[in-house]
């Protein structure tokens, strides 16, 4: 019983926060492409479970993302375009 | 004092004087009021990623200045009545720094730029082109 419950866990591979690994790396709202690894194609922020950031560091990524939607450097969302 | 960055989105269908008076308006503004201004970047007309008053391209304006904590109250009230400007965001970056200390750093940009200028046009393309690929590619994602 126990063998078969833990066969049936997915494998996954904790991934490293990619700024703690490389500190010159910066979180910076003006630069729209480095966020954009960030959200989903609709614009959603992925979430730090799967993009495998930090919690420091997923919050300055959602503040970043936050801000350049702001000034429009990134969508809120793709759906009102069309 | 304060090291701010403010970016602020202008109407890009402005004559090229009216844009350069926004420009000259808000840079006597702060140092009007004992700022003190480090650089200006322009980045021009930019696609962006919603649209601003049904606007779907904007000309982006960097500052970055040092000054006193009430310097961005001024600018933002008169950002906030000024029809042609957009969108206007201000970030503190940096507390207690030395304004002379920040010019000097960035003149030393300045010198090493020649050589990295070629670079930096060509990046700001590719945000544009990627900025503009993107709604089509969801658009194509509606209809299927």
């Amino acid at each position: 019983m126990m063998d078969k419950g833990r066969r049936k866990m997915p494998y996954h591979r904790r991934k490293v926060c990619r700024y703690c690994a490389d500190s010159s790396l910066v979180i910076d709202y003006k630069d729209p492409r480095t966020l954009r690894l960030f959200t989903t194609e609709r614009g959603k922020i992925i979430p730090r479970r799967i993009s495998g950031n930090c919690a420091k560091h997923q919050r300055m990524v959602t503040v970043a993302i936050k801000r350049a939607r702001n000034v429009a450097l990134l969508p809120y969302t793709t759906a009102t375009v069309k | 004092m304060r090291n701010y960055e403010t970016i602020f989105v202008v109407n890009p269908t402005l004559g090229e004087e009216e844009y350069k008076e926004v420009l000259k308006k808000y840079s006597a503004l702060v140092e009007r009021q004992k700022g003190i201004l480090i650089r200006i970047e322009e980045w021009g007309v930019q696609r962006l990623a919603h649209a601003i008053k049904r606007f779907d391209k904007g000309s982006f304006v960097l500052m970055n200045y040092c000054g006193p904590s009430g310097v961005t109250s001024e600018l933002e009230r008169d950002l906030k009545l000024d029809d042609r400007v957009f969108r206007f965001q201000s970030v503190k970056i940096a507390e207690d720094v030395d304004p002379q200390e920040l010019i000097l750093k960035e003149k030393e940009k300045k010198k090493e730029q020649p050589a990295v200028e070629q670079e930096a046009p060509s990046q700001s393309e590719a945000v544009v082109q990627d900025q503009g690929n993107q709604p089509e590619k969801e658009v194509s994602d509606h209809d299927g």
